[in-house]
């Protein structure tokens, strides 16, 4: 029997050409390089192989996202068991519209962050291009786009649509709670793939187009780059001060219950207040149920959810199709050149690069407004300079650990300009020391934010000072562990991470010996504390240094030797 | 022993080179050299080996077997000098997108220790006979590839090297920057100390630019020497380098029936 061939503008043809469209994708978030022709030989010999090897990467990296909304589903789910069980004190209906409202504020922060890491790779593979030049209806053309955005979250927003409801009906017995969360999942699913879509275009057209040169457009490019951080800093902030937030909202319900009731009205509390009522029938104490400016809420969110929707399905093409907004007063004066050092231009280089890279900006911004969000609650929260004091070596604690994942992601702003870099005389020794060093920077900065908003509380800033020197030699340490290892996998393969996305099973495998050097010495601190605390900062700096020691003999051993 | 520039190595020296991607065999045996004050050619078709051939000269492919010598020296055993002494434009201009041409060029004189008054002077010179001086603020994502291509050439000549590898330098670029990049590889190797292997496969370019050429097909030289020696070569004493191309290359038969058969069908 002949195949009937669907109609150009049909659904099943346009879910057939997203489905190339996703291939074509996948296979460019992953070999970003293949234009420079340095694929690895078994991949140019099979193409077919290379193309499913680069499917299998991004399910891969999707399954990843999934599982971590698995932790928060669980984790949150484990949460609305316990009640009450952590000493907080808030009524139990607000604690349990807390705690989904958290599950769909992290959901969100997780959405939007994985959109911002893939959606400027949606511009930048420039793959719409040949599509609109076929003989295709506009409508079809959007419409691709559109199951094409729906392909790459469709993992991570299965599992939040399915186990998000189930998880939370089954915590509290109830199958009305798991009905009436859906709505609140799907709202949020919608909102954070429009926010992601929407301020990755932002940044293409407004900041990767943005001019150099000048110290108000690089201060402009960072403001920018701060909007960047926000889901990621919500997601730590969220995870770090989950207690101290629930705690801080049941003074708020005692004491100032207009603010409380606002509160409850901002997305997504409505979405959580709604099924905690279902879990806790009659329990209303400001009666929201039977006011107006609740259902207006709700109606409100809806409508805003609807709007996005529609946005959705006529922005990705539109956006796709993007340019960076070219940059306006250029002037026919030839710009004065600046010459540095190897080292230093690969620094430069790279801080350039990556504050004009969405998925990398907001890596370096994490571990500084890390250190802010902890030096401030140290000077603001803590009662005395001893427990001050705490508060920032757990700041720069976090800001070096934070930094073991400035390795793959520096190294992978190489992406299609390493092709280039490896036909200049650069050592590997270089390249090497401008990425680490780079990432030692963040951690000074951050370390030094830190030291400035706490000076005023810690009695005596010289143990916090001696504590944050002997863990740089660490930091430096595992920087060069993890290059040493993505530089080995360059010259055998030719391919650098792309994103961290799409790579992101290597980044973890990367990362974790860049934990292991890094944390080792933070044991020896907390092991010298229990024994003699006069042996724990020298513990701690002579075994950095020895890790610094390993890892610099191995990584930057072979003098001479070329990128 | 390595060698300086000047000295009686010539700039390249390829013999029996091998480029296999498994079971692809990219360049099959191909010994050329090029020697000082000569711009020397590569024509072929697409896949004929031209760009594998110049990826193992800068560094970017490992040959499987046989030697290659930039200035006298062997690329795997001296990357960072033969580096230092060829200046590259590659076939695709991939570029740092985030950098505008600006920090782009400090980040290359930078790696190249280039001395900052030279570095300065040179690159305005290019940026105004290219006429991009008005885009050197302007990121390289924004930028068309014509503007893209001379900044790769710009990028090529900074450090005056002993060897230019240029793989389809002309590609994008307008009519009068052709003349203008044309005119300057002339002269820039007419002190018979520098010289530059061109890839192509515009044979009309190969012709008014190159004192010799090498034809490759299927990773094979099958053809090498000036204009009037490739003639003889071909037996074809009056034909143009199109016709000799073809000829070598054993193209022509195939040409003539794909037209027919093109001819027929439109």
């Amino acid at each position: 029997m002949a195949r009937t061939v669907p109609p150009p503008d049909s659904l099943r043809e346009a879910w057939s050409l997203a489905g190339v469209i996703y291939q074509e994708f996948s296979f460019q978030s992953i070999y970003a390089l293949k234009q420079g022709n340095v694929l690895d030989p078994s991949s140019s010999q099979d193409p077919l192989k290379a193309v499913r090897k680069a499917r299998s990467r991004v399910a891969q990296s999707k399954l990843m996202v999934s599982l971590l909304l698995l932790f928060v589903i669980v984790a949150g789910a484990f949460a609305l068991t316990r009640g009450g069980a952590f000493g907080i004190r808030l009524a139990p209906v607000d604690y349990a519209t807390s705690v989904i409202a958290g599950q769909l504020l992290l959901l969100f922060s997780l959405l939007w962050m994985t959109g911002l890491q893939i959606a400027p790779t949606l511009t930048n593979s420039r793959i719409f291009n040949l599509l609109a030049t076929l003989p295709l209806p506009e409508r079809q053309n959007r419409r691709v786009a559109t199951l094409l955005l729906l392909h790459v979250f469709d993992a991570p927003a299965l599992t939040a649509l399915v186990l998000l409801p189930l998880a939370d009906g089954l915590a509290t017995g109830s199958l009305s709670v798991g009905l009436l969360v859906l709505p609140g999942t799907l709202l949020t699913v919608v909102l954070a793939a429009a926010v992601a879509l929407y301020t990755a275009s932002f940044f293409v057209a407004q900041v990767s187009g943005s001019r150099g040169g000048t110290r108000g457009n690089s201060a402009l490019r960072w403001a920018y780059l701060l909007l960047w951080s926000l889901p990621s800093l919500a997601i730590t902030g969220f995870v770090s001060f989950s207690s101290q937030i629930l705690n801080t909202l049941g003074l708020w319900e005692v004491n100032n219950p207009l603010a409380f009731q606002s509160l409850l009205l901002v997305f997504p509390f409505p979405f959580g207040y709604l099924p905690a009522q279902a879990a806790l029938p009659g329990q209303d104490p400001f009666h929201l149920l039977f006011g107006l400016p609740f259902w207006l809420a709700i109606a409100a969110y809806a409508a805003l959810g609807v709007l996005a929707a529609r946005w959705l399905f006529t922005a990705p093409m539109s956006v796709s199709l993007q340019q960076p907004k070219s940059s306006r007063g250029a002037t026919g004066t030839f710009p004065p050149l600046r010459r540095s050092s190897p080292t230093g231009a690969i620094l430069q280089k790279d801080l350039r690069v990556a504050s004009r890279t969405p998925g990398y900006a907001f890596l370096i911004l994490l571990p500084l407004l890390d250190a802010f969000v902890l030096g401030l609650s140290s000077y603001v929260a803590a009662p005395g300079p001893a427990a001050a004091g705490h508060y920032a070596l757990a700041a720069v604690t976090v800001a070096a650990l934070l930094a073991t994942f400035f390795g793959p992601a520096f190294f992978a702003t190489e992406v299609l300009g390493y092709s280039f870099t490896r036909t200049l005389p650069i050592s590997r020794r270089t390249l090497l020391l401008g990425k680490a060093s780079l990432i030692v920077l963040i951690y000074t900065v951050a370390s030094l934010l830190v030291m400035g908003l706490v000076a005023f509380r810690v009695g005596n800033p010289v143990p916090f000072l001696v504590f944050a020197l002997a863990e740089l030699p660490a930091v430096l340490g595992a920087a060069v562990l993890e290059l040493g290892v993505l530089f080995n996998r360059a010259e055998r393969t030719g391919i650098p991470l792309t994103n961290l996305y799409s790579g992101a099973w290597w980044t973890m495998l990367v990362v974790i010996p860049g934990l292991v050097v890094a944390g080792i010495p933070l044991v020896f601190y907390a092991v010298g504390q229990y024994y003699h605390t006069l042996w724990a900062v020298p513990s701690m700096a002579l075994s950095a240094l020895a890790l610094l020691t390993v890892t610099g003999l191995w990584a930057l051993g072979g003098r001479g030797r070329a990128a | 022993m390595p060698t300086s520039p000047g000295s009686d190595s010539p700039p390249l020296q390829v013999e029996d080179l091998v480029i296999r991607y498994g079971s692809v065999v990219a360049v099959d045996g191909l010994s050329l050299s090029v020697n000082p004050g000569e711009i020397y050619g590569l024509l072929g078709s697409n896949g004929a080996g031209k760009s594998s051939t110049i990826k193992a000269v800068v560094g970017l492919v490992k040959p499987t077997s046989g030697s290659l010598r930039v200035t006298g020296l062997d690329p795997a055993q001296h990357a960072m000098e033969v580096k230092g002494r060829v200046g590259y434009v590659p076939e695709t201009p991939l570029l740092y997108d985030a950098l505008s041409p600006r920090e782009f060029l400090e980040f290359v004189g930078s790696i190249r220790r280039i001395e900052p008054a030279a570095l300065a002077r040179r690159a305005q010179e290019f940026a105004d006979a290219l006429q991009i001086t008005s885009d050197m603020d302007r990121p390289l994502a924004t930028l068309s590839n014509g503007a893209r291509q001379k900044v790769l050439l710009m990028v090529a000549f900074l450090h005056l090297p002993p060897l230019l590898v240029l793989d389809e330098p002309f590609n994008n670029l307008d009519p009068r920057s052709v003349r203008i990049m044309k005119d300057l590889l002339q002269s820039y190797v007419r002190d018979g100390r520098r010289a530059a292997l061109f890839s192509t496969h515009t044979v009309e370019v190969a012709q008014q630019l190159c004192h010799r050429m090498g034809i490759l097909d299927h990773g094979k030289l099958t053809g090498e020497g000036t204009f009037p020696e490739l003639k003889q070569q071909a037996a074809l004493p009056d034909g143009s380098l199109e016709e000799v191309y073809l000829t070598l290359t054993s193209e022509q038969e195939s040409v003539t029936r794909a037209v027919r058969l093109l001819a027929e069908e439109a």
